[in-house]
């Protein structure tokens, strides 16, 4: 028997490594959060830490991020040009790796291939929000970005669950969640959806991440979970390893995309997704 | 004869190799005299050069027809891609779809690595 939500939940409240997110995150949002806050304030703050100025410079400026038509040369220009909330996601989405180290040798090459799937998801959300006219495509990225980050606390804190699911997968070639749902009774939708509680993330990423495999259960959030799911199936369809998942009707006609679109969106997420790995993830 | 790009063909030219799609479907036949019809469908199969009579090729590429993808090597991609979509319903019709985009990226991106790789 695997380890229970209960147990699960109190770790993940307990354990500081994964319970606080990036604090320079924690303090962007609480800035956010005051009226009082200008965009100068909030630029000076985040021009303190000069790794994360020059790496945010260089997602915004990105292809495959492309925040703005124009290129953002400053931070003070980037809170002003994409305003609060972009520059909050802009921060997480750069942040979000620092996360998670302490992992076993040998399932450092599963956390790469992780991180590859979810950075792939997070361009493949962006591609579809820009494709359909979607308001915010940095919240899509940065929903798309942690969509399976339950699995990342399951590799953290269970590595012997996570084995044993591996090997249920491999034995019974079933999907992941399904294999989950046998040894714990619970999957990495569930586990994603309590970090996002407990980090308080914003209600439409945390529907994201709870439920990208069953989207036709979203109710206010149906057409950000349906472009997660549609942006999963298409990263799962381009990667070598997994079977892929069947796109749900559902999904597909809420986005209301003509099916011509879908060859110019893979063309465009192979090449992005390429080059966003390489600036968020570099191998080291 | 000679290997040359698309954008320098020209309606006349005479095809000294047959055509193939990069899924290895045959689309035009050798010594077929190319009309704009002809030109429509290479277009539409997103073909980049052809092998015609009587032109030098711009470059050295006639090299190039062996940087063409083996039999063996389109097995390969076929079969991981059979694999990858083993689960899908074949009526699928919006699947089957994506599985056709993504083999022929799996090919193209072949053959520009092989293109690369070969300096
Ligand atoms: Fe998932
Ligand atoms: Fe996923």
């Amino acid at each position: 028997m695997g380890m229970d939500k209960d147990t699960l939940w109190y770790k993940i409240k307990k354990m500081n490594s994964l319970s606080t997110l990036p604090e320079i995150y924690d303090r962007v949002s609480d800035m956010i959060n005051d009226p009082k806050t200008s965009a100068a304030n909030l630029a000076s703050v985040i021009s303190r830490d000069e790794t994360l100025v020059a790496k945010l410079l260089r997602v915004a400026n990105s292809p495959f991020y492309k925040a703005s038509p124009e290129k953002v040369t400053s931070i003070t220009f980037a809170v002003a040009l994409l305003g609060f909330n972009a520059t909050k996601n802009l921060v997480l989405s750069v942040s979000i790796f620092d996360l998670f180290h302490t992992f076993e040798e040998s399932l450092k090459l599963t956390v790469r291939g992780f991180w590859k799937h979810s950075i792939t998801c997070a361009v493949a959300s962006k591609i579809i929000a820009q494709n359909i006219r979607y308001k915010n495509p940095e919240e899509m990225f940065v929903s798309g970005l942690l969509h399976d980050i339950g699995k990342i606390v399951e590799i953290q804190y269970m590595p012997e669950d996570f084995k044993k699911i591996i090997n249920v997968i491999n034995s019974k070639e079933i999907s992941m969640k399904d294999a989950e749902e046998e040894v714990l009774k619970y999957s990495h939708t569930d586990v994603g959806k309590m970090l996002g509680v407990h980090w308080n993330l914003s209600p439409r990423i945390i529907d994201c991440v709870r439920l990208h495999h069953i989207p036709d259960k979203a109710i206010d959030s149906l057409m950000e979970v349906s472009i997660v799911h549609t942006a999963n199936v298409l990263s799962h369809s381009l990667e070598l390893d997994y079977k892929v998942p069947i796109l749900n009707e559902k999904a597909w006609e809420t986005l209301n995309l003509k099916i011509d679109m879908l060859e110019p969106m893979l063309k465009q997420l192979k090449k992005e997704s390429i080059e966003a790995v390489a600036v968020l993830f570099p191998k080291k | 004869m000679g290997l040359i790009e698309l954008d320098k063909i020209e309606p006349g030219m005479v095809l000294a190799k047959p055509v193939y799609s990069h899924l290895g479907a045959l689309l035009l036949k050798e010594g077929k005299k190319l009309t704009e019809r002809e030109l429509l469908i290479l277009e539409s199969w997103k073909i980049k050069e052809i092998d015609v009579e009587g032109v030098e090729s711009s470059e050295s590429k006639d090299k190039a027809v062996s940087d063409q993808l083996e039999k063996e090597e389109l097995d390969k991609i076929e079969a991981e891609i059979e694999t990858k979509f083993s689960s899908i319903p074949k009526d699928n019709s919006l699947m089957m779809e994506i599985k056709k985009i993504v083999k022929a990226i799996k090919v193209e991106s072949l053959l520009e690595e092989k293109k690369h790789g070969n300096g």
